[in-house]
């Protein structure tokens, strides 16, 4: 995978989780993940960092287990 | 959770991950038990209902602890006095009758109605509509006589608060709607009955501080009605005249065009939608047909 788009991916979850980001319209949140759901690589990246961010309380949760899939 | 919600029909569909997905009910564990139960948290169990709703698979039904997890936040979500956390839910518990024998829920909301607090009512009388009774069909006559009882005729005096009446007229349409392998769930007799609950409904003219409360329920029943007439186009004519006879058509007709001359837009328009769904949903040849049509499509 190519730094560009794990950089990519990282910055749209970082985005979606941006504080106030979330509000009673889903819609924006799916559109920010949209283009890493195109992608059969990123799609399993994305669901573990969404998965790992339900029960943290810290955002960078996200960041953290996306980069380890990355470095992986 | 409302990511996650969004994207599981794509993981599905483009990838066939059931597994993702139940990975996703499972994290609902790791979030801390209070915060679903602390004031304020209703947004955090709709979003949990809408992902149960959306990512329920087999291997959750055999997932113990996860499966405690959801009932848990399903049993704070019939107590909440939100709506859209009553939708959710009813959603939920519906995904989850797909896959499992949900009997015990069932019988406990059936049972639960007398003694119930409002909103327990409220979410419950959605949720007996959205649940599947395929896997459960012993029950499906215990639970339309037990919705027609939250909807007594307009004559007599209501059980249920108006929020309830509303959801049971709901539920009672989507239970008629409801088909499994061998065709509808819902025999011709009891389609028949629910169909005279919807029409008894349009005579709800309850008032209360917040107006003509009534109203909704009168909406509820029409969209109902279109939807159990609309159902039948699948029939052929006379396959249709034996689930709905004729003389309960007109009857539909006539209690939907009435409507159309109430006092708010609010009644109106659902009417007119109505009353087109019903007469391009059937071929029943009634006297004043084409002059019904051609208003109802101008």
């Amino acid at each position: 995978m190519s730094l560009a788009r794990a950089v990519g991916a990282l910055s749209l979850l970082t985005f979606a989780f941006s504080p106030g980001f979330f509000s009673d319209k889903p819609g924006p949140a799916f559109s920010a993940v949209a283009p890493a759901v195109t992608d059969a690589d990123l799609r399993p990246v994305l669901m573990d960092g969404l998965i790992a961010s339900i029960g943290s309380k810290n955002r960078d949760t996200v960041g953290v287990v996306a980069t380890r899939q990355f470095s992986d | 959770m409302l990511a996650l919600t969004q994207l599981a029909p794509v993981i599905l569909s483009l990838d066939g991950d059931e597994e993702a997905l139940h990975r996703s009910v499972q994290a609902l564990s790791s979030v801390r038990a209070s915060i679903f139960a602390m004031r304020g948290s209703d947004p955090m169990l709709q979003a949990a209902c809408d992902l149960v709703a959306s990512s329920f698979t087999t291997a959750s039904v055999q997932d113990e602890p996860a499966m405690a997890t959801v009932m848990r936040i399903l049993d704070l979500s019939w107590k909440s006095r939100k709506e859209e956390v009553h939708r959710s839910a009813a959603k939920a518990i519906g995904a989850i009758s797909q896959y499992r024998d949900c009997s015990a829920e069932v019988k406990s909301f059936v049972a639960g109605f007398r003694s119930a607090r409002p909103p327990q009512k409220q979410s419950w009388s959605l949720a007996l509509g959205q649940i599947q009774y395929a896997r459960c069909k012993v029950l499906l006559g215990p639970t339309i006589v037990c919705l027609f009882k939250l909807v007594p005729p307009p004559t007599k005096t209501p059980t249920a608060d108006v929020e309830t009446r509303r959801n049971a007229y709901e539920s009672i349409t989507n239970i008629c709607l409801q088909r499994d392998v061998s065709g509808p769930v819902v025999s011709d007799t009891d389609f028949q009955r629910c169909f005279k609950a919807l029409l008894a409904g349009l005579g709800d003219y309850t008032t209360d501080p917040r107006g003509d409360v009534g109203a909704w329920v009168r909406t509820q029943c029409m969209t109902g009605l279109s939807e159990l007439v609309a159902s039948l186009k699948r029939l052929d004519l006379d396959a249709s005249k034996q689930r709905l006879p004729e003389d309960l058509l007109l009857r539909a007709v006539q209690g939907i065009f009435k409507q159309s001359v109430e006092k708010f837009a609010t009644v109106r328009q659902p009417s007119r939608s109505a009353l087109v769904e019903v007469l391009q949903a059937n071929d029943y040849p009634f006297a004043g047909r084409p002059v019904l049509t051609r208003i109802a499509e101008r």
